[in-house]
């Protein structure tokens, strides 16, 4: 059994401060509960590292982290894409990003300096029998995944594993809802996920970069904002980018799709997988509150409990 | 035109509200430590989401900080609120 902790949007400058003394960031204090409480194998970092994902910016990170990024990756923001200058030969890259990755070997975010833009960033890690994609939708607004980078349409497709032992991790989510709502400029990554007769190769597409949590069942290749389907023809989405910055309101005039399995607009908090066994899966909120003075409570009615057959 | 308020609310949270030119007001963000994170999100609302509004923001009160220990006890997210109010 392996427990993975995903927290998104809410680390660098400016961001919550709360815990104990009411000082403390609020990711400092989601890392610290999951390091001494959770038995993590892996915290995912979901990206978006404030204000532009320069070099300061990750080095607030690095200290909100307390200097320890052994266990972490992270999937690239868009704000991490704000620090891209054209560098001769490499292309467009997230500058701040790149050079603090490259210098955490120990990490678990590879690097591949031989391709260009977010190909270099896009991994999977093989997990109790799962396989765990992390892919780079940070350039979301000028140039939605796949970027032009045909190779990475070919790299996913070709290494997801039969059945649907593949989850996705991105900073974008197919579907969300708030003042960002529902990404359709990632919907040709969301039909690479089925098969053409629109049979499910992922249970789970994890996001964040709307402020909030939204929990939706499993949805279809061709109506992702429709009802739920059953499993066998859907993946489950998962939002949660409620990891410290501000958060933004699911009510009035939000864009996008409601969660119809749990929606919450006001707590920080984290997301904990746990792959129970090779068919096995257990999704969990852990609600923080919104100042995370105290351990987490788990929310049961933002739990997933995923079995394949 | 609507209108797009960056205010503080009673904590000393910065938050961002929308009043369509009906009147109707609703909240759009909330919980932010700086003023400056609110205005950007206003801005890419009117460049990026088309929003035709105009901006209107509160002069700075108080920062979150100096109201943490009452915050920290019954923060509760906050109702829309107008520029100036």
């Amino acid at each position: 059994m392996s427990l993975i902790y995903w927290f998104a949007d809410g680390v660098g400058e400016g961001v919550n401060k709360g815990g104990p003394d009411g000082q403390t960031p609020i990711p400092s204090v989601m890392v610290r509960w999951a390091r001494a409480n959770g038995s993590p194998s892996l915290i995912i970092y979901g990206g978006d590292a404030y204000l532009s994902g320069d070099t300061k910016a990750f080095s607030e990170f690095f200290n909100q982290v307390d200097g320890d990024v052994g266990l972490m990756c992270e999937t690239p923001g868009n704000h991490d894409w704000k620090d891209d200058p054209d560098l001769p030969g490499i292309g467009r890259i997230p500058h701040g990003y790149d050079s603090f990755w490259q210098q955490h070997p120990e990490s678990k975010q590879p690097i591949d300096a031989s391709k260009k833009g977010g190909a270099r960033y896009e991994h999977f890690i093989d997990l109790d029998g799962w396989r765990l994609f992390f892919l780079d939708t940070g350039d979301y607004d000028p140039n939605p995944w796949p970027g032009g980078d045909e190779s990475r349409v070919t790299w996913l497709t070709s290494h997801l594993l039969p059945g649907q032992v593949n989850i996705i991790f991105a900073h974008h989510s197919r579907l969300s809802r708030g003042r960002h709502g529902d990404n359709d400029d990632l919907d040709r990554l969301w039909r690479l996920l089925f098969d053409a007769d629109g049979t499910s190769r992922a249970t789970l597409m994890l996001g964040g970069h709307e402020h909030n949590v939204s929990v939706y069942g499993p949805r279809s290749q061709n109506n992702p904002s429709g009802d739920s389907v059953t499993l066998d023809k859907g993946i489950h989405v998962v939002v949660n980018g409620a990891g410290g910055d501000g958060h933004y309101s699911q009510g009035l005039f939000a864009h996008g799709t409601k969660g119809d399995v749990f929606n919450d607009d006001e707590n920080f908090c984290m997301t904990r997988i746990t792959l129970v066994d090779q068919r096995t899966l257990e999704v969990d909120l852990l609600d923080f509150g919104t100042h995370a003075k105290g351990d987490p409570k788990v929310v049961p009615e933002a739990h997933l409990k995923i079995q394949l057959t | 035109m609507d209108k797009l308020h960056v205010t503080q609310d009673a904590y000393g949270y910065w938050m961002l509200s929308l009043e369509k030119e009906d009147g109707t007001l609703a909240l759009v963000a909330h919980q932010f430590e700086t003023a400056e994170k609110v205005i950007e999100i206003a801005n890419e609302m009117v460049r990026e989401q088309k929003v035709n509004a105009i901006l209107i923001v509160d002069p700075p009160r108080s920062t979150p900080g100096s109201d943490a220990s009452e915050a920290q006890v019954d923060y509760a997210k906050p109702a829309p609120k107008k520029a100036g109010a």
